[in-house]
Formats: C-alpha cells, structure tokens, sequence
C-alpha cells in the first residue's frame, strides 16, 4: 500500500515511516498542507495519514481541499490529544478516521488497514467466510462445519466485524466504535468478556481456534495464529 | 489601625482628587460670589441715581418757585441734615457759583467735571477732600461722589451728588467674604483631602501589605473584612474568595502530582527491574518480559492519557460535540455491554426504564461516564448481589441511579473519591488507575451537574442529575 504521512514533527514522522515501512508499505512524507496538496496529485496513493495541526496550511483544510478536488483516497487523522473534542470536524471535513496522539503503533497499523479494506471492498458481500465459518449476512445466521451456531444480534456484529477484518489486528476501541458506536478506548475488561461468550460459540468443541488474542492489541479472527 | 507614611498621602489619588475638588469649588464659589457681588452694586448705584434724581426734581421745583435767595438758604441747611449730600450751582459756562464746589479733591476740576457731563447725560463721578475723622463718623462718607448735573434755569445748572461710601464699603466687605471664604475652603479641603486620603489609603494600603505576603508564599493570609457593605468590604470578600479558590487549587495540583509520583513510581520501577532481566535474559526468555513491559508502559499511557483527558475536560471548553442525547437508548446500550461482566460475576444487573429522557449532552462522554459508574458497581458488588441502573424524569432533569449492593463508601469518604487517583484503602490492591470518578466529576461539571453519593443500606447509590434538554423531548 502506498501511504503519504503529513506530519510536521520530524521525530514523530520518523517513527511513523520506519513502523508503516515494516509493516511492508511504501511509505512517502511530506511537512505540511501545500505538500500535501501537491502529492495528493499522484493517484498511484492508497492512503493519507494526516496531523491535525500543520504549520501553514493546516491538516483539516488541507483535507477538505483534497476532498473538493474530488480525491476520495481514505484519510486518516492525527490529532494530539486536546483536539481530541475536534473529532466530529475532522471526520466531518473528510477524514475516515481519527487517532488520537499519544497513541500504540499497533492501534495506528490496525486503523489503517481497516481502512484500506474498507476502501477496496465497497462491494456489498451477503456472505463472509473464514476457514470453516460461514455468516450469512442478510438471514443473519452463521454456520461453522455446517452447524448452525445461534448468535445474539451484538455478538452477530462483533463477528462480522472480525471477520471483515479477518487476518487482521483490531483494537478494543476499533470493536467498541464498530459495535457499540460509542467513541472511547475502553480501560476494563468489558469487550473482553463480550469475545469470550462470542469465543464460548464458534470456537468451543472444534479443534482449530478461530478468535486470537492479541497481548497488548486486540484480537484478531483467521484460520492460523 | 494601620497609619500611613506621609509620603504616602500627599502622593495619594483620594488626596489629589480632594485637592481637584477644593478647587473646582473654590471657582464656583467665586463665580457665584462674583455674579452676586456686580448685581449688587449695580442695583445700589441705581439706588443712589434714583435719590439723585428724586432730589435734583425736588431742588429745580424749590428754585423755580421760590427763587435763588431762598433755594440758597434750603441747600445750606440741607447740608447739615445730610453731609453725605452735595449741592453746586453753576452757570453755562461751567463756573461754579455757590455751594461746596470748594470741598473737591486737588486734583479734580469742577469746569472739567461740567464739561464732560454733557457726554452722559448729566451723570458724573468725581472725588472730595474728606475732612480728618469724618470717614468714621458717618458711614456714608466717602471721597468718590455719584452725581448729576442739569439745567435749573437760564444760566443756571444744578449738580447733586452723594457720597457712594455704602457701595464702597460693601465692594469691600463682599471682597473681603469672597477670600475668606476661598481661604477657609482651601484650609478644609487640604484638612479633608489629608484625612480622607489617610482613611483610604490606609484600607488600600492593607491589602497591598497582604497582596506582598501572599505573593511570598504566605497563602493562608486573607484580607480584613468588615462587617459594613461597602465596597471595601466587598473587595475584600471577593479578593479572599479568589484566594480560597486559588489555594484550592494549588492544593489539588499539589495533590495530583504527589500522586502521579506516588501512583507510576511502582509501574515504573517494575518496569525497571524487567528492562535490567532482559539484559541478562537468554534469547528464549525474552518474550514473556518484553511482552510484560509493554503492557506496563500501556497502562503508564493509558493513566497519562486519562488525566490528560480529565484535565481538558475540567477546562470546560469541550462542548463542540454536544448535541440531544437519548438517555434511555444510552443506557439500554450499557446495560447490554455490561451484561456479561455482570453474570459472571454472578451480579444481577438490571435496568428500570419507565421513561423516555433527552439531556444535553455529549454523547460519548455521558457514555464513557456512567459506564465508569457501572464498572465500579459491578466490579465491587461482591457474587449474589445487585446492581440498578435507573432512569427518572424530573421537571428540569433526568435523574440517573446506579444502586449497589457492594461495601458502599464511608461517608467522610464520599467527597474524597471524586480526587485523581484517591482510592479506597480496601480497593487499593484491585485493577484501576483510581480516575474513573474523577473522570465522571469532570463529566458532569461540563454537564452543569453535579454527582451525588449516597447509602444503598447496603451498597452505594450514585445519584446524577442531568439538566434536560430545552426542547421538548
């Protein structure tokens, strides 16, 4: 995935290249919004992640105008943490997604790869389908190796979500946003207990394991660890 | 009684505006004073031209009809009855004829006094040698003569004069008035201006000493505070109510950093003592430790964040995302997401809605709040027990109750445990950074509300109301 980082703090954006590089993306970076405007010209970019507060052209104008421009590359926000009340702007002048600084560099790589399959499946599925899970999304039922497994409607959706998400890492905050819709890194253990009754169904009485635990993370739901 | 050094007061503005008084009234007074003064001597001098001429009609209808002998004999007995009246005949030619033309100062000329009445109608003023001793006999006598020359006869012009010693000895008594007058104001003025200022600059300078000893340190000092309203009074109240929402302040900063130094010196050092074990650590002991320490520094985040986001909460400036919020739909949603923690713990959670209820508000910090209120009950409701979440509609708010049936909190407790990182004693050792009510305090403050603890018998029981929303809902 190509990604442009637009952040002014240089040490900041160092971090934020080399981890994104790792990750195995091709990474560019730019100091401030003009820059950003020029790159936004290259449609080869499969992401923005973009700081809030930019010396001359700030990070939500900038966006805007790359929106105006009729760019609907996914962007993600970056906000130190007393803006963090500026969320519904900067979602609102187009950003896909918003992280609050100080943040865990699992949580940003989680975030953007989430929004990057967003972005590529905009097709409607009816179906989803994980190693031998199978959910089928408009009779809302989910079957693994052919036995029916009954579900409560919000732990339909924390599946679907991780199965959207297959193979990926996501955050406690990323499920609570998804499923609840409420906006906060929860500190307890409340989704925790949610994915262990969610685990109790699928996984329990079949030999291969399909919701990992993540240390530190999240969870993450695939065929192998 | 505090005094003053005199520098002081003369420097004073309450001096120099009583100064600034004195004389803005000093120069009222003198114009009043003047006005008063002029028309009164103009009205006096009209009163002697009226006698003047009230007597020049008499004395012309004397000569006319008993002729120059007789009218000769009238003037010098009018003389002695009246010395402060003046008698002269002339002739056309201006020569004085009879009466006390004699009696004229060296220096005035009677020919050059009947020649120059023709330009005023007759009217002259000119002066007399006033006998030794006179002056104090009669009142009226005076050197300066208001008179008026007229025709009687053929070659025959009558002067009448009086002596203006009145309205002489009046321009002087009222003169004399007028800067006794100033001077006694300008005596009082400075005596006033001196005792004023010393009265106020002494109240001032009180609160200036304080000031002084409050800003080297000594916070518990307070200015003096009189029973009266005035706005001495008043000033000083305010100012000590400032002082006591500073020093509670400087308290709670105090507080808070006493506990982040107390509260991440344990993480710290723990994750101290693992970096120095990985240094030692073979390859395949790594993970364990490396995996440890990052949870460690997590958690130091999550605490920084936590009182980073408290701080900006209390800041009060956070209100962009408020917008009406559906409390029951709230709760319905937490009660859910609390659900499974709740039944494993064995605790029955259970939601008594009757009421739909609309708050101002912003949603996910509402949300954030009241789960942190849930999370406490449920966590500290020991196996069996019971947690209520409630929703009531008042006239002006929506009344939010979590009910327990945990330990509850000891009363002189209860104000304490909204403070950042105050935990109870018996809760020290269980999970948590000790800000989730703090967190909810600053909630509800940015809320206009506030978060009331009570006794469950047994347990606690979190009140909150919550202002609601104007329109209806």
């Amino acid at each position: 995935m190509r990604i442009l980082v637009v952040e002014d703090d240089s040490t900041m954006a160092q971090h934020i290249v080399r981890g994104l590089t790792e990750a195995g993306h091709d990474v560019d970076h730019v100091g401030d919004g003009r820059d950003m405007l020029r790159a936004a010209a290259d449609d080869s970019l499969d992401m923005f992640v973009v700081d809030r507060m930019l010396p001359g052209m700030d990070g939500l104008s900038a966006i805007q105008a790359v929106r105006a421009a009729g760019n609907q590359t996914p962007v993600l926000i970056l906000s130190a943490l007393g803006d963090v009340d500026d969320r519904v702007h900067g979602l609102r002048a187009g950003g896909d997604d918003y992280l609050v600084k100080p943040f865990a560099f699992s949580e940003l790589v989680a975030r953007i790869e989430a929004l990057a399959r967003r972005a590529t499946s905009r097709e409607i599925n009816t179906s989803l389908q994980v190693g031998g899970l199978y959910i089928d999304l408009l009779a809302r039922q989910v079957f693994r190796e052919e036995i029916e497994i009954d579900l409560k409607p919000r732990e339909f959706q924390l599946l679907e979500y991780l199965m959207r998400n297959a193979g990926h890492v996501v955050t406690r905050a990323m499920l609570l946003e998804a499923v609840w819709h409420y906006h906060f890194d929860p500190q307890t253990n409340v989704i925790d207990v949610h994915i262990s009754r969610l685990r109790q169904k699928i996984d329990k009485g079949f030999e291969q394991p399909l919701i990992h635990t993540v240390r530190g993370i999240g969870y993450v739901l695939g065929a192998s660890e | 009684m505090y005094w003053v050094r005199q520098n002081n007061v003369w420097r004073s503005t309450t001096f120099h505006l009583g100064l600034l008084f004195m004389v803005l009234f000093s120069a009222s007074f003198l114009v009043l004073g003047g006005f008063i003064y002029r028309q009164t001597l103009v009205f006096m001098e009209q009163e002697v031209q009226a006698l003047i001429q009230l007597e020049l009609n008499r004395s012309r209808q004397f000569y006319l009809e008993r002729g120059e002998e007789s009218f000769l004999g009238e003037i010098d007995e009018q003389a002695e009855i009246d010395p402060a009246g003046i008698y002269i005949i002339l002739d056309d030619a201006c020569q004085g004829l009879f009466g006390g033309y004699q009696r004229l100062d060296e220096d005035e000329s009677i020919q050059d006094i009947c020649t120059s009445a023709s330009d005023t109608d007759g009217w002259v003023q000119f002066e007399l040698q006033i006998p030794r001793g006179f002056r104090a006999e009669i009142p009226e006598w005076d050197d300066n003569v208001y008179a008026r020359i007229i025709p009687i006869a053929p070659n025959r012009q009558l002067l009448y004069g009086r002596m203006g010693g009145i309205i002489d000895s009046m321009r002087q008594v009222i003169g004399e008035a007028m800067a006794w007058g100033v001077a006694a104001m300008a005596v009082l003025a400075v005596m006033g201006s001196y005792l004023m200022a010393v009265s106020i600059a002494g109240r001032l300078e009180q609160i200036n000493r304080i000031s002084q000893d409050i800003r080297h340190g000594d916070l518990s000092r307070r200015m003096p505070q009189g029973h009266g309203r005035d706005e001495f009074d008043r000033l000083a109240g305010n100012l000590n109510r400032m002082l006591d929402q500073i020093q509670s302040l400087m308290e709670g900063v105090r507080t808070v950093s006493d506990a982040i130094a107390h509260d991440l010196r344990t993480p710290l050092a723990r994750l101290r003592t693992r970096l120095e074990r990985l240094r030692e650590a073979q390859p395949g002991e790594l993970e364990e430790d490396v995996e440890q320490s990052i949870a460690e520094a997590d958690s130091m985040l999550a605490t920084f964040n936590a009182l980073l986001h408290i701080a900006q909460l209390e800041a009060g400036s956070r209100r962009s995302d408020f917008g009406k919020v559906d409390m029951r739909a709230l709760l319905v949603d937490i009660a859910e997401l609390y659900e499974p923690v709740a039944s494993d713990g064995n605790v029955d959670l259970r939601l008594g809605l009757n009421v739909a209820v609309h708050v101002n508000g912003d949603r996910n910090l509402l949300f954030q709040a009241i789960c942190n209120l849930v999370d406490n009950a449920v966590k500290y409701t020991p196996r069996g027990g019971r947690v209520q979440l409630e929703l009531h509609r008042r006239a002006q708010v929506s009344r939010l109750v979590v009910a327990d049936t945990g330990p509850g909190i000891p009363a002189e407790e209860r104000s304490r445990v909204f403070e950042r990182f105050y935990r109870l004693d018996a809760h020290r050792e269980s999970e948590g950074n000790g800000l989730g009510l703090s967190l909810v305090a600053a909630v509800a403050k940015l809320h206009d509300s506030k978060v009331e603890l009570q006794d469950n018998q047994p347990g606690l029981r979190v009140i909150w109301d919550l202002p609601r929303s104007r329109n209806r809902s």
